[in-house]
């Protein structure tokens, strides 16, 4: 493995964690949308409200990580994507920011009209920022992308592979949050509230399921060097996916949300979604294998100078010194809290 | 981009690239510390200003003292500071760009010092006019020398001119409004040192209140003053901003698209901030979202 495969699989990381962990935060705003008029939806709309206010933006940490290593160690990928992905980009851009202000203002906003008004705005930008995501990785994953950059403003994006990673990406953040606030709902003690969850998320996780097979139709057509990855090398991560993407399932289905092993609660659900999503990601990053632009530019290739990404290594030993434990610190306190709280 | 280092172009390829020394080149904790001071002015006495609003209305409790004080202390040290800090990367940065420097002090023709300072004045037509000319301190002031010659722009090729105008005048008002700014501090200090308590004064309080929004502008114009009077370089005598800049033909509609969003958030926070310090007033501390259990219920009722 070159230095440069292991600067981008340290940056490949930081898109795992923000899938992982921003994804939850996306995928509430669908439950916030469809959580039904002012009085139906009250107690879930005040459950998304405190499950991401405490970490509120902290999880585009991970987004930023990327977009710093991906620049700093990559450049000439990274030129050549936004210029050609601006669109897309601008869009998530947009929903990111809408987003993050919308949920504020909604909290204390003056009436219930405003608060509606700020809560349509909060929950659809939520959604449409992991799909315009999901298009770029599309994009780059389908050899779309030109070296030399300044590709097709709108096909590049607006293509078959493009859209399933799109729908892919916004229903793997759907499926994610409604397993983390199902937890939630549970463990405060609130029956009623984790049941309507929980037959939201099982639908939501069969749909996304049916998505990721329907999807890869489509891919096999339309990206062969993807396909060839993700049927050679990254077939078993897809057979993970699919497999603890079932026993989740299965968990809610059952209601065994949470398990526990010598006294200590451990939410196995939301574990086993975890992995699920971390597998399809990483599917994908092992799929592409060793291009960092699929048929375009190999990650050798795209490489800056060598200190350069010996520096950007020791950034990142750094930033897991500093950053990782405040911010692991920040997760294990929001839980405990909340479930103290009530 | 001020000072370029950790890196040789070889027929016009980057290379020999050294990151540690481009992070921390020469001018780097000169110009962090500037920003950093400017950093502690402004939000010091914004917050301090918020204070001294409530005391001009009348709400001069020990809350509202310390809610001055604390933010204040940090804001005067760093205003004090912030003077001699600029002065020493000033004339760094004229070691190094001439052309920044010349656009700072209207010179047109190189000057062999003791060179004057040009209080404010507009280059028209490269005639300099309506400037006020005090002989001999543009040498103490730019140079750190009695005698120091102060580089002409006549000494630059035009092409690489910045906007002279833009880049004087943000430079002189941001000196103008930090040096005010210090004064106030230091004649508070001493003030309160013999005796007076300044906070008793509407005249100090009311500057007190328009010193957050000074210290905002004065910050933003810090930033104008480096950034346009590099122009036209995006990296100093390296890339060009022309050559930096993206060939995408619908930028305008992206900085259309920023600016309609943000128009509409800072318009959604005005109304929200509003609303709330309307409910505070009222008595509403415990601001209860609108749309939960508790405020439904409340409605039902």
């Amino acid at each position: 493995m070159s230095l440069a495969a292991v600067v981008a699989a340290a940056m490949f990381v930081g898109v795992i964690a923000y899938a992982l962990l921003g994804g939850a935060d996306f995928g509430s705003g669908f439950y916030d949308l469809t959580a039904g008029g002012g009085q139906r939806g009250a107690e879930l709309r005040t459950l998304i409200d405190e499950s991401i206010e405490p970490v509120w933006e902290a999880n585009h940490v991970w987004l930023i990580y990327v977009l710093v290593m991906w620049w700093t160690g990559f450049p000439r990928a990274f030129a050549a994507a936004t210029t050609t992905l601006f669109i897309p980009l601008m869009l998530a851009l947009a929903g990111i920011v809408l987003r993050g202000a919308s949920f504020a203002f909604r909290k204390f906003a003056a009436t219930f009209g405003q608060a509606q008004l700020f809560g349509a705005v909060f929950a659809g930008s939520s959604l449409i920022t992991p799909f315009f995501l999901g298009t770029v990785g599309g994009a780059i994953a389908s050899g779309r992308v030109p070296a030399a950059g300044y590709g097709a403003p709108v096909s590049s994006w607006v293509n078959p592979t493009s859209l399933a990673g799109g729908c892919l990406a916004a229903a793997t953040c759907v499926f994610l949050a409604g397993v983390y606030l199902t937890g939630d709902a549970t463990r405060m003690g609130d029956a009623e509230l984790a049941a309507r969850l929980r037959i939201r998320t099982i639908v939501v996780g069969v749909v996304a399921g049916l998505i990721v097979f329907a999807g890869l139709y489509p891919v096999l057509h339309d990206a062969p060097t993807l396909s060839r990855g993700l049927l050679g090398p990254a077939l078993p991560l897809l057979v993970v996916a699919a497999l603890a993407g079932a026993v989740t399932l299965v968990l809610l289905y059952r209601r065994r949300l949470v398990v526990v092993i010598h006294g200590r609660r451990f939410l196995l659900a939301r574990i086993c979604a975890a992995t699920a999503v971390t597998a399809v990601v990483a599917g994908w990053g092992v799929g592409q294998y060793p291009w960092m632009l699929v048929d375009q530019m190999r990650i050798d290739d795209a490489a800056g100078a060598r200190t350069t990404l010996a520096a950007l290594l020791v950034v990142v030993a750094l930033a897991a010194i500093i950053v990782l434990p405040a911010l692991g610190y920040l997760l294990w306190f929001t839980q405990t809290e909340k479930a103290s709280r009530r | 981009m001020n000072y370029p280092t950790g890196f040789i172009i070889r027929n016009g390829v980057v290379s020999d690239v050294r990151p540690w020394a481009a992070m921390f080149n020469p001018l780097a904790w000169l110009q962090f510390l500037h920003m950093w001071l400017g950093a502690f002015m402004l939000v010091g006495l914004v917050v301090s200003g918020v204070y001294a609003a409530g005391m001009l209305r009348g709400r001069t409790d020990a809350h509202h003292r310390l809610g001055f004080f604390v933010p204040f202390v940090f804001a005067s040290v760093a205003a004090v500071i912030q003077p001699v800090v600029g002065h020493v990367l000033g004339l760094q940065v004229g070691n190094k760009q001439h052309a920044k420097l010349a656009a700072f002090e209207l010179a047109l023709h190189s000057e062999t010092g003791p060179a004057p300072e040009r209080f404010g004045g507009f280059l028209v037509d490269d005639q300099v006019r309506w400037a006020l000319p005090i002989p001999r301190i543009g040498s103490i002031i730019a140079r750190g020398t009695f005698n120091g010659t102060i580089p002409g722009l006549d000494t630059i090729p035009r092409s690489d001119w910045p906007p002279v105008n833009l880049t004087h005048w943000s430079f002189q008002l941001m000196v103008g409004i930090g040096l005010l700014i210090a004064l106030v501090v230091v004649v508070f200090w001493v003030a309160r040192r013999r005796g007076h308590d300044l906070l008793g004064n509407r005249w100090f309080l009311r500057f007190s209140v328009i010193s957050g929004p000074l210290a905002i502008l004065t910050l933003e114009l810090g930033w104008v003053t480096t950034e346009i009077g590099r122009q036209p370089w995006t990296v100093w005598q390296v890339l060009r901003t022309v050559d930096a800049a993206t060939m995408n033909r619908a930028i305008w509609w992206s900085y259309t698209g920023v600016l309609v969003i943000y128009l509409g958030m800072a318009i959604a926070a005005y109304v929200v901030l509003r609303s709330m310090a309307r409910r505070w007033r009222a008595g509403e501390e415990d601001l209860a979202s609108p749309y939960g259990p508790a405020a439904l219920a409340e409605a039902r009722t």
